[in-house]
């Protein structure tokens, strides 16, 4: 068995076979679906005309709000509209859906919709929202030790703010569905979702129908990263409504520009903060205030915010804590999910914080990392114990694999000479909490249908979106019964196979769909070992194959077997131990179990067990477990232009151990990159509320010119992670938080600015906004620059 | 006259002919919804992101290398005469091709969305380089954007690929059968029409005077790279519509005496290997132009025609004194580029007239000492914020002359005459420096957008200038 079995859709990738939502063919009858939205940011509808764009051959309806059944949805809070009643609250909120029986007339048919708004005043900046505690959801707080008294003794303080911007998912398949009608009013939705049973649930309240009535197929995203965790769901509801109104397939595919447009991103964070620490770098207290910017509407803000507050720690023991949190509410699309939830938004700040203290204290931002990192059997400000010594290794490791003492040096003799551009060197750190803080999220199941050639299929509640989880669950299906991988196929998510499924978020998709497909297996691997022990027992006469159909040989009760813990499965072949040289294929056992009435069905399921989190006290065990990683990043940035080069980052991970290393080292590669497009280029830039960089030729991901041009990532060799299945840890969310590395080096490297006109670097810390783009660097270089 | 009411072109070794409605659609729709190849996806639909990326080769072009173009946006008649290959069209009797067996292998795809772009970028690299580098991984790939892998397998995959197994693309299919009509069919007029449009593609200079004169509003299309976003960003081009790919004078590239001649229908990617060696700092420059598939079908005549204030190549191309060439009904003219260009997107341009090429310049490079700049959000493949070129003879430390051009500084790129005026004739030192500084502070009037605030934008094109004097001058 391969240890990095190839992606199960590699082949098809590459060929061009792999079928998005927009690749299916074509039915008879089917219509194109596409959403008119708000061009303000706030405004009261005076009056929606539709009759010209009705009125056009190709158009066959034209939808608002008075169409559904119930107009209202929000994965936590219920307070979103679908479709805008009376006022609209943001650049892109949808007001119509219009079905067109051709793909090319909707720039046509939105022209002709006329649309009266009286403007309403709207309050765009996250600054003035906090002002107005223009807010969502209450103010949560986590507290440990006496944090006033604490910050008045401490032998230096520091205080100030960091202002973290947003970020565009930019999956490359923007948000599509397709709805079938089926019979009886049923619906079969084929989407590009991460929730496939949010998606089934809400399309049967919007459209007055029971849950039994829709049916939510996901077969693959072209990526998401949290976009599609809940905002998927009003463009299935969407397509739906059109399946419904006109009993034809309905089809939305939004354009990458509309969907920049109209969709949520990363919240926005400004955090305030006041942190003593004493001479030698060593924190003793942290007060932080958080404020998030939720867009229009809750959508998952407010638990965002929880797990932005349960990682403001970050890796480090801070003995008086007190953290505050509150989703603020601005006319802006509604911010959402996306790789990390809150997690990066409380780690730059801490992180920040270090490399600040570090300038203050000059002294090397690695050693107070050191001092301050977690010990084993530490508690976190919210009350779990840190049960490993993984942290102090990796950064020892780190330490010495970079020989990061050489290269701290050759840095500063860069600087030190006459060049064009100058240097910075951080390590950052992350430990990322494992689980939703949502306590009954965290569960889920699998059905694993074993056929009588020996093949399997299994289902689960986990969706793919590149992330390989379908392959992990394959590998560990396969192991189980230790058969060739290619005879595991995990197959489409389906609501009707597996249904009130969690969403593939909060990079447990693996942890719990592995978890549960290899229960199922298991109970399935009793049974045949069980009919396996009987076989072996039994004349070779009495095998079903040639006796079944007569009924001469008296059937297997499996009930009654003895002793089956000794049958082995082993490539494809299945034994007892005491007699190994009589084996039988696991094609025939198969067989043979289903000739004597052997259920080669089973349905598993899993939850992560001791965990609790109380969101009002803000105490509690939230996490399964914890990855944990380093990172040390070097940048260069020109003296001219402020223009930034990573030029190398060293990335050491603890992943336990990996189902499949290739596919995890993908994810880190992947998600580092991700992240250092948040804290450098990607600048979401608004104009009245309306997005101004809403395509990739004015918002700018990484390019493959754009990575570290020394581009290293090791895997930890951790033996004593037995917690997860199969020892594995999560991988999804976490390397992307190790991105601020890049961020914080550029913070280094303009604490050794030293204009042409200046004699010595400033020791005041540089204040820096997330992301650190071009022009901000540059403007900073001017501030220094007396 | 004889007239074609089809454009030929062969998809996958097939042999097709667009006509009508078809022919109007971008090449990706063609391809995704009337041939059923969906592998070929769409993302952004404005060539920024690279994932229908097909591979192109003209029939009547010198070179039988296939070229990676964006499918998104190229109008489907643009593909006449052409062959065209697809992601479908990589494997053989289901055997894959060795970039999309070391994709595989090497973890290159995750959500797949981006694949079957990369695995056709990387075709066309192998297809017309030798010695890969991981750096020249990256230039074939600036043109490709993945959001999953951060890159690295993609490379990984690149230089896994044994070289000596990569078979050349022309050998996928028996080419010489497909293209018999190929030679009459060039020989014929384009004419097609649906609905109210017309497309219309003569085979000489005076039939496209003509028709311009007829229907002063047509569109001419070339790479469409620009043209092709705004079409599917809703803009309408209007109903006429012309391409001059059949004219053969339009693909002119020479060097006369110390002038660079580039006819309409060059693309940037055969400026650029044309350049090398002749105007080593432009051809570097055009590296940070865009994209290996933009340029691949982008025109530097395009490029000017488009008259965007921030277009790359306008700051040098003022610099190194260029002429562009027109034809009318009246016959040939030229006129040179400063006064060429009037304003913000506009021309000395009659109605019957169209650019059939540049002229330029190309400096002594011993005796000359020259920069061109470009700032940007991010490096490659992006839209400046802005940028500049500086051209200057020097003797010792004395300024013999001077051309200084930045585009993105207003309505219009500018050549700074004045500030040329005043370091001409001068010795090389601080004051002079800060003269000049002021004298452009005070040419420049920026504004402030996406790209960057009025303010970055007047201190950088002083940093521009200061940067030059200090690396190259200097120097």
């Amino acid at each position: 068995m391969s240890k990095s079995a190839y992606h199960d859709s590699g082949r098809s990738y590459v060929t061009g076979s792999a079928e998005y939502v927009d690749d299916r063919p074509l039915v008879q009858g089917e219509v194109f679906v596409d959403v008119f939205y708000s061009p303000i940011a706030h405004g009261k509808i005076k009056n929606l005309d539709v009759s010209a764009c009705l009125a056009m051959p190709e158009v066959l309806g034209v939808y608002t709000h008075k169409d559904l059944t119930h107009n209202l949805w929000g994965s936590i809070f219920h307070d979103q509209v679908f479709l805008a009643e009376d006022r609209v609250q943001f650049v892109g909120e949808p007001i119509a859906v219009i079905a067109a029986t051709k793909r090319d007339v909707f720039h046509a048919a939105k022209a002709k919709i006329n649309l009266e708004i009286e403007e309403l005043e709207p309050t765009l900046d996250l600054q003035k929202a906090i002002d107005a505690k223009f807010f969502i959801g209450p103010s949560r707080t986590i507290n440990r030790g006496d944090v006033d008294s604490a910050l008045a003794s401490a032998p230096n303080k520091l205080k100030g703010d960091i202002e973290i911007a947003g970020q565009e998912h930019f999956y490359l398949e923007s948000q599509a569905s397709i709805a079938y009608p089926k019979e009886d009013g049923q619906i079969e939705v084929h989407s590009s979702s991460q929730h496939p049973t949010e998606v089934q649930h809400l399309i049967a309240e919007a459209l007055g129908l029971r849950h039994h009535q829709v049916v939510c197929v996901v077969k693959r995203m072209g990526g998401a990263f949290g976009g599609k965790e809940s905002q998927a769901a009003p463009f299935a509801v969407f397509a739906s409504l059109v399946a419904q109104k006109l009993n034809r397939p309905a089809r939305l595919i939004l354009t990458k520009d509309d969907d920049m447009i109209m969709t949520g991103k990363r919240n926005p964070f400004k955090n305030f903060y006041e942190v003593g620490f004493d001479n030698t770098g060593k924190i003793t207290a942290l007060k932080a205030e958080l404020f998030s910017d939720g867009g229009a509407y809750a959508d998952l803000s407010t638990a965002i915010m929880e797990r932005a507050m349960l990682h403001l720690d970050n890796a480090y023991f801070i003995p008086n804590f007190r953290v505050t949190g509150q989703v603020c509410k601005t006319h802006t699309a509604p911010n959402t999910a996306f790789r990390g939830f809150g997690g990066p938004k409380g780690v730059a700040t801490i992180e920040s914080i270090i490399e600040d203290i570090a300038v203050f204290l000059k002294k090397d931002s690695l050693e107070i990392r050191k001092l301050n990192t977690y010990q084993k059997d530490q508690t976190t400000p919210y009350g779990q114990k840190i049960e490993d010594t993984v942290l102090p290794q990796l950064f020892a490791d780190i330490e010495n694999q970079t020989q990061y003492r050489q290269w701290r040096t050759d840095v500063e003799t860069h600087n030190a000479g006459n060049h064009s551009t100058f240097r910075g060197l951080s390590v950052t750190a992350v430990k990322f909490g494992i689980s939703f803080t949502t306590r009954f999220l965290n569960q889920g199941s699998a059905l694993v249908n074993v056929h009588l050639d020996g093949s399997i299929q299994v289902s689960t509640g986990a969706t793919e979106m590149g992330q390989g989880v379908n392959i992990k669950i394959a590998q560990v299906v396969a192991e189980c019964f230790s058969i060739p991988i290619e005879d595991v196929k995990v197959m489409t998510t389906s609501t009707e196979k597996i249904p009130n499924t969690s969403a593939t978020a909060a990079s447990s998709g693996s942890d719990i769909n592995c978890q549960a497909a290899l229960t199922a297996a298991q109970g399935i691997r009793e049974r045949l070992a069980k009919v396996a022990k009987a076989m072996l027992e039994r004349p070779k006469s009495w095998r079903g194959k040639p006796t079944a159909g007569a009924g001469t040989a008296p059937e297997i009760q499996t009930e009654t077997v003895q002793g089956w813990e000794t049958i082995e499965f082993q490539n494809g072949k299945v034994f007892d131990k005491s007699k190994p040289n009589e084996t039988i294929p696991f094609s025939e056992l198969v067989l043979e179990a289903y000739l004597n009435r052997q259920s080669l069905t089973q349905q598993g399921y899993f939850k992560y067990p001791g965990i609790f989190y109380n969101k009002e006290t803000g105490q509690g065990n939230p996490f399964f477990y914890f990855t944990n990683g380093v990172a040390a990043s070097e940048v260069s940035i020109d003296r001219w232009t402020g223009e930034v080069k990573v030029l190398r980052t060293e990335i050491l991970m603890d992943l336990g151990r990996p189902i499949n290393e290739a596919i995890d080292h993908g994810q880190v590669t992947g998600a580092f990159i991700q992240g250092m497009g948040w804290v450098t280029t990607e600048n979401l830039f608004y104009k009245n509320g309306r997005l101004l960089a809403n395509s990739p030729s004015t918002y700018k991901i990484p390019s493959i010119q754009d990575i570290p041009r020394v581009f290293n990532c090791k895997l930890m060799d951790n033996k004593l992670n037995t917690r997860n299945v199969r020892a594995s840890k999560a991988v999804g969310e976490p390397p992307l938080l190790l991105a601020i590395s890049v961020w914080s080096a550029v913070k280094n490297a303009l604490s050794y600015y030293k204009p042409k006109t200046v004699s010595a670097v400033s020791s005041t810390p540089v204040k820096l906004k997330i992301p650190a783009t071009q022009e901000q660097i540059y403007m900073k270089m001017k501030e220094l620059t007396p | 006259m004889k007239f074609r009411d089809y454009v030929v072109l062969t998809i996958n070794g097939k042999t097709r002919k667009i006509s009508g409605e078809q022919a109007f659609m971008p090449f990706s729709s063609l391809l995704r919804y009337e041939a059923s190849l969906t592998g070929t996806k769409v993302v952004c639909a404005e060539g920024d992101c690279g994932a229908c990326t097909i591979l192109h080769r003209r029939h009547s072009s010198e070179s039988e290398k296939f070229q990676a173009i964006n499918s998104c946006i190229s109008t489907s008649f643009l593909m006449d005469l052409s062959h065209v290959i697809s992601v479908e069209g990589l494997a053989h009797n289901n055997h894959l091709s060795e970039v999309q067996d070391a994709m595989i292998k090497n973890f290159g795809g995750q959500c797949g969305f981006c694949t079957p772009g990369f695995v056709m970028a990387l075709s066309s690299m192998y297809e017309n380089t030798t010695g890969i580098t991981e750096q020249k991984v990256k230039n074939h790939l600036t043109g490709n954007l993945c959001r999953c892998t951060g890159y690295q397998p993609i490379i990984n995959a690149a230089m896994a690929v044994d070289t000596k197994k990569v078979a050349p693309l022309k050998s996928c299919y028996n080419y010489s059968s497909l293209t018999e009509n190929f030679v009459s069919a060039a020989n014929l007029p384009v004419k097609i029409t649906f609905g109210e449009k017309e497309f219309f593609a003569p085979t000489t200079l005076e039939m496209a005077a003509e028709y311009k004169k007829q229907h002063p509003s047509v569109r001419l299309f070339s790479g469409a790279t620009d043209i092709g976003v705004q079409i599917n960003k809703g803009k309408n081009p209007g109903v006429h519509l012309m391409s001059l790919h059949l004219i053969p004078e339009m693909y002119d590239l020479r060097q006369e005496g110390d002038q660079i001649k580039v006819g309409a229908r060059v693309n940037l990617n055969a400026l650029q290997k044309f350049l090398e060696g002749k105007s080593p700092k432009f051809a570097e420059f055009l590296n940070i132009f865009a994209s290996p598939q933009i340029k691949n079908a982008a025109t530097l005549v395009g490029n000017l025609a488009n008259g965007s204030p921030i277009a790359d190549t306008t700051p040098y191309l003022l610099t190194a004194d260029a002429i562009v060439e027109l034809f009318g009904s009246s016959g040939a003219r030229s006129v040179a580029l400063i006064d060429f260009i009037k304003g913000y997107k506009s021309f000395d341009l009659t109605d019957d007239e169209f650019i059939t090429g540049i002229r330029f310049n190309v400096p002594n490079t011993k005796a000359s000492k020259i920069a061109l700049f470009k700032v940007s959000q991010r490096r490659d493949l992006d839209i400046s914020c802005v940028n500049s070129s500086f051209i200057f003879k020097t003797q010792n430390r004395k300024i013999e002359s001077a051309k200084i051009a930045y585009g993105g500084v207003g309505p219009k790129a500018l050549r700074l005459f004045n500030v040329e005026k005043a370091l001409e004739g001068q010795e090389i030192n601080d004051a002079l420096i800060s003269k000049a500084k002021k004298l452009i502070s005070e040419s420049i009037t920026p504004i402030s957008d996406l790209r960057g605030s009025a303010e970055f934008r007047s201190k950088i094109c002083l940093d521009l200038f200061e940067r030059f004097v200090e690396e190259t001058l200097n120097s």
